[in-house]
């Protein structure tokens, strides 16, 4: 009876029938031949994903071997950091309708002593070698995938733009109060008991009567991850296997090192004068 | 590093020989003046203004505890240049000047840092017979 | 410019490795198989040492600024000569060698002169591309005890105006 209602099922347009017949969704004005397109909705992982601050393309991983001092052209003499990139191959890629983001998951260097059966049967599927470190970035869209097998060089990056290079920084052990949180500590002399590198006083008396959470106390410090942003490649060499990159990374010679475009750039960035 | 309570040596022909550092301009209070720096100085030792000294006149001459502006020209403390060479001076030593930058004294005795031509004291570069 | 290493984005499968000691051994299922490693990149060399040699190609390619400071050459610099260094702007700097700090390509030498009578010192970095000649203009002759002779400075041993004793000569 009020076959004019109508109701959307994904692209198409069905008839709606009600078995009273009394509700009416669509107007008797509408146009059934016109296709509109769905909106897209706010709470879903594709808006969700293409919200976020993501690269294009991946990143590759490498080991921080050490330090150099670098001289450009022009005579400067910089501090920079060996970076070996050495059989970093893509191990699997992530997309929205399997894992619910995209992403490039990449393998570095070769572990073939002890490995794992999961490891082993994951790189055997993408058909590499088995792998020390396994990361992955994430990307914005399927055109940042890279098909699984393929190595990463260090051709990858060009001579002159920034990277972001993230690492575990070195360990520091059980660190004091000052060592930790820059905290003054007392007075070398003048009838300072025991005292001279402590914290002090840790708050205030009855009220509120206990140590609020959060105080900065003594306890282990380093081994944590840490981002150097926009540290500008100074020399890349893809068949050794070797990337220059100006300044510090984080993390003692023969760390892991995950390098990235860099996501935040600012200042005088395109000559490469800072 | 020159910072309070430094004595520096004054190379020009100002009159004052020895000037203690009481304040670096423009600097965050924990941090240093290097060469090309600003400081404020008070005169700790000065030729008695009964001696005669060539090119000066008698009305620039400074006498012992004036405070004045200084430019710090040497340090011992070694500084880094760009292209990775390090330069250390044997002694600290500051040039006179007034509040718009102008060397009180007419001459400069000795080397003075090339750093100085870089930050626009062309006067002072002017004046020194030698740069290292 | 994407850095692949195979042209058209398919990888080449690598020889089956025959065996690989595992962690857990295998008790059922199928033994996955191994893909042997990539050729080693460099000929198995380190990386810094590598990167030093290609650094020497560009910095120093005829090897002279190497043999200024190598230990087995009987020419070598030490602690004593009197050097002139020249750069490429033709700005040069002369005193007596102090200390040569070496260190691959960050080997550098302090030099001490005395400058209107003040001791002025600079530590140069002798593989700097700006530095177009380093030449000794005098060798003592007796050279003084140690390598670094940092002792000098300030006693009837230091370095006097060179400047002055060269034109003298």
């Amino acid at each position: 009876m009020w076959a004019n209602s109508l109701r959307i099922v994904g692209n198409t347009v069905k008839p709606l029938v009600f078995s009273r017949g009394a509700a009416r969704i669509t107007s008797i004005h509408t146009v059934t031949s016109a296709k509109t397109e769905e909106p897209k909705r706010f709470h879903s992982l594709e808006s969700a994903n293409l919200r976020k601050q993501l690269l294009t393309r991946p990143g590759i991983l490498g080991v921080k071997r050490g330090m150099i001092s670098w001289y450009t052209d022009e005579g400067k003499q910089l501090a920079a950091t060996v970076v070996e990139i050495d059989s970093c191959e893509v191990l699997q890629n992530k997309t929205v309708d399997t894992d619910g983001y995209f992403a490039v998951q990449l393998g570095q260097g070769t572990k073939l002593k002890n490995v794992t059966a999961q490891i082993l049967k994951h790189c055997e599927k993408a058909g590499v070698s088995p792998k020390k470190h396994i990361a992955e970035f994430r990307v914005r869209d399927e055109s940042g995938l890279i098909p699984p097998g393929v190595e990463i060089t260090a051709n990858y990056f060009a001579v002159g733009q920034k990277v972001d290079c993230q690492s575990i920084s070195k360990g520091k052990g059980f660190a004091g109060v000052m060592k930790r949180h820059n905290f003054g500590g007392l007075r070398a002399t003048h009838g300072v008991s025991k005292a001279h590198r402590s914290a002090g006083s840790m708050g205030a008396t009855q009220d509120p009567g206990r140590i609020l959470p959060g105080k900065k106390m003594a306890g282990h410090m380093g081994v944590e991850s840490r981002t150097i942003l926009n540290n500008e490649v100074l020399h890349v060499d893809g068949e050794a296997g070797i990337l220059v990159i100006k300044g510090q990374i984080a993390g003692p010679n023969g760390c892991f090192v995950k390098i990235a475009d860099a996501k935040r750039i600012y200042g005088k960035s395109k000559d490469g004068s800072r | 590093m020159i910072y309070l309570k430094t004595v520096l040596n004054v190379i020009d022909n100002s009159g004052a020989q020895l000037a203690e550092c009481i304040k670096v301009l423009r600097h965050n209070p924990k941090n240093f003046a290097k060469v090309g720096d600003e400081i404020t100085v008070v005169i700790q030792k000065a030729r008695p203004l009964t001696t005669d000294i060539t090119g000066q006149s008698a009305n620039n001459r400074v006498k012992r505890r004036d405070i004045c502006r200084a430019i710090v020209v040497r340090t011992k403390s070694p500084f880094r240049r760009p292209d990775g060479s390090i330069v250390r001076f044997d002694d600290n030593a500051c040039v006179l000047i007034n509040k718009n930058g102008d060397p009180l004294g007419t001459r400069v005795s000795s080397v003075v840092a090339k750093e100085l031509k870089e930050l626009q004291y062309n006067k002072i570069v002017a004046l020194a017979p030698k740069i290292f | 410019m994407l850095g692949f290493a195979r042209v058209g984005l398919s990888p080449v499968r690598s020889p089956i490795l025959q065996s690989i000691r595992t962690f857990i051994p295998y008790r059922k299922g199928a033994i996955p198989t191994v893909y042997a490693p990539l050729p080693a990149k460099r000929n198995g060399e380190l990386p810094i040492p590598y990167l030093h040699k290609k650094m020497y190609e560009t910095l120093d390619p005829s090897g002279q600024r190497r043999e200024l400071i190598n230990k087995a050459n009987p020419e070598c610099l030490r602690a004593g000569d009197v050097i002139k260094v020249t750069y490429v702007d033709r700005t040069s700097v002369l005193g007596q060698i102090i200390a040569i700090r070496r260190s691959n390509t960050d080997s550098n030498i302090l030099i001490r002169n005395k400058i209107t009578r003040l001791g002025c010192e600079v530590r140069i970095p002798i593989f700097n591309p700006r530095i177009k000649n380093i030449e000794v203009v005098q060798r003592p002759k007796r050279y003084l005890a140690r390598s670094k002779h940092y002792y000098i400075r300030n006693t009837r041993l230091d370095v006097g105006d060179l400047e002055a004793t060269l034109r003298k000569k």
